[in-house]
């Protein structure tokens, strides 16, 4: 790797890696899929919808790059057993796991008391649960081969944002998990790591409805004063710090959020 | 990839540790770095190490905490090279002391290094970083996110970088320009080589900052800022971003 001798950047980073990835018909899934395998990644995606499975399936068989490709399965990530089940699968396909990036999860405003236990439920089942239990089944083989692990949080962990109660507590709990792994594993040879995107334009930011009567005062520290990220900006930072480039960065929850949560 | 063909980085403390390993890393992808140091003989290693590869640097004898030295090295930079695309305010110093040993003279040397000289060498480049489009990085600590035992006035410094670093990302956050901080943990360099515990140090206090993974390289500091101030990270703004091997996530 390049970051010992000090050389320029190379785009070949992921060459003979494996890459199990959630989240990857939409958004920043999809990008960070196509990043890895644009730098020669096999990458492992995973995701409810089956439709845009197939879809960043065929975008990657049509990329240049480093010769990387993308497999897929249909995975709910909120059932345990099926996260369980694809990361077995993907070991026996590809034969190892270097990196395991958590990125799938949903999002929605609602009044407090608009929330249904079945809401909390729901939410709480992929983003919080379906994060762990695939760094639980992942984390035997990323010992194994001595990878790592990337988990999306949040700029909604270090903001108390109103109307998304119960999306920045799950949010919380992934950057705690992240933080409480990484202490558990200090003394491995692996890396667990957040990133924190802010506002992202993504399906998920456009399809934001509002809460009912939102009072707009409550939102003032959402209003972000740049525009929207772009999700290969969220793929440019996770391709970097899964990376042996970021060697020493262990148990970092990194905001990149064009300055929402600087105050 | 050469991420830094045509851009310009001014570096503080690039005759030694972090400062140097930044400098070698950002003229090997292209950049003309114009690399400040106090010490004279460290920065003409630096700087002949880096010319004599083929690559581009021009080093100026500066102490950063002279107010005008700073502002005259930001414009000796854009003399130079025609600009300011990076700033790295890299250079800084650290011991140990018990509360009641330190001096006026500790407490000034180190505030007038490590927080006034970031503070003024980023105000004389902010115009230029401004016209460039540019970004700066300073170089706090883990010093700065926790609190640590016989380091009280190097935590107070960096925990200083660390809010002036977002102080400013606010103050600029409608300028297309980026401010942000790397927080590294313990790095070999001559100021951890140099770094000496005092004798009568309580073992269990200073446990809270030793780091269970073996410190790292600065060569590692280095691929981080190489990312960070490249346009790879256009989305950080703000960000104080940890590289301790763990050391903050307990
Ligand atoms: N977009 C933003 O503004 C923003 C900001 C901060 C953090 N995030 C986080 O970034 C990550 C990616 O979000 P995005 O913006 O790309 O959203 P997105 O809605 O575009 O993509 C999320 C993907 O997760 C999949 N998914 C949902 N439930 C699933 C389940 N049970 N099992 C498997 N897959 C499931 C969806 O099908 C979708 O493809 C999420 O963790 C999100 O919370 C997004
Ligand atoms: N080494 C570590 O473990 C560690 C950990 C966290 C943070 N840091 C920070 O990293 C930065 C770089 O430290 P390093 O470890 O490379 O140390 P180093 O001692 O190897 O290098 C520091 C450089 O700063 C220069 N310098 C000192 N005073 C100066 C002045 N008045 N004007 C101009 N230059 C001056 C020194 O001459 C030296 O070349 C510092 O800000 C330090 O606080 C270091």
């Amino acid at each position: 790797m390049s970051q010992a001798t000090g050389t320029a950047y190379e785009s070949d980073r992921y060459v003979g890696k494996v890459a199990a990835v959630t989240g990857v018909a939409s958004g920043m899934g999809r990008c960070i899929a196509l990043r890895l395998a644009s730098e020669g990644a096999t990458v492992f995606g995973m995701d409810i919808n089956a439709e845009g499975l197939h879809q960043v399936a065929a975008e990657a068989a049509a990329l240049a790059g480093a010769g990387g490709t993308i497999t897929t399965r249909v995975t709910d990530i909120a059932e345990p057993a099926q996260c369980r089940a694809a990361i077995a699968e993907c070991v026996d396909q590809h034969g190892r796991l270097d990196v395991l990036g958590n990125i799938a999860a949903v999002s929605w405003m609602k009044n407090t008391a608009d929330v249904t236990t079945e809401d909390w439920r729901q939410m709480f089942a992929i983003n919080v649960d379906g994060t762990y239990f695939m760094c639980q089944a992942a984390l035997p083989h990323i010992l194994a081969s001595e990878g790592n692990i990337i988990n999306i949080a949040s700029n909604a962990a270090f903001m108390g944002c109103a109307y998304l109660v119960p999306y920045c507590a799950t949010k919380g709990a992934v950057v705690q998990m992240t933080r409480a792994l990484a202490t558990e594993f200090v003394k491995e040879p692996i890396r667990i790591n957040a990133i924190a995107p802010g506002g992202t334009d993504t399906p998920m930011n456009r399809d934001y409805q509002l809460a009912d009567n939102t009072d707009y005062k409550l939102l003032k520290r959402s209003m972000a004063f740049r525009p929207l990220d772009k999700p290969e900006h969220v793929a440019a930072l996770f391709a970097f710090l899964a990376s042996a480039e970021a060697a020493n960065i262990h148990g970092a929850i990194i905001n990149a959020d064009s300055g929402m949560t600087a105050t | 990839m050469n991420r830094y063909t045509n851009k310009v980085a001014l570096l503080t403390g690039v005759a030694s540790g972090i400062g140097r390993a930044t400098a070698r890393r950002l003229a090997a992808e292209g950049a003309c770095v114009f690399g400040l140091d106090i010490d004279q003989t460290g920065l003409a290693e630096t700087e002949a190490e880096i010319t004599s590869a083929g690559q581009q640097m021009s080093g100026r004898v500066t102490d950063i905490r002279s107010v005008q030295e700073c502002r005259a090295a930001a414009e000796a930079c854009v003399a130079t090279y025609g600009g300011i695309d990076v700033l790295g305010n890299i250079a800084g110093i650290a011991n140990q002391r018990h509360v009641h040993q330190v001096t006026e003279e500790d407490w000034d040397l180190m505030n007038d290094i490590n927080l006034k000289g970031v503070f003024f060498l980023t105000q004389a480049a902010l115009p230029h970083i401004i016209e460039r489009e540019g970004n700066i990085i300073n170089i706090a600590s883990n010093a700065g996110l926790m609190g640590q035992a016989y380091t009280v006035p190097y935590c107070a410094t960096k925990g200083a970088v660390v809010n002036m670093t977002k102080a400013l990302a606010m103050e600029f956050v409608k300028h297309p320009i980026r401010i942000n901080a790397i927080a590294p943990g313990g790095v070999d360099t001559s100021l951890t080589a140099n770094f000496k515990v005092l004798e009568d140090a309580d073992y269990s206090l200073m446990a809270r900052y030793t780091g269970a993974r073996p410190s790292t390289q600065p060569e590692q500091i280095a691929s981080l800022f190489a990312f960070l101030a490249s346009e790879e990270a256009q989305n950080i703004h703000g960000s104080i971003v940890s590289s301790d091997g763990g050391l903050t996530a307990e």
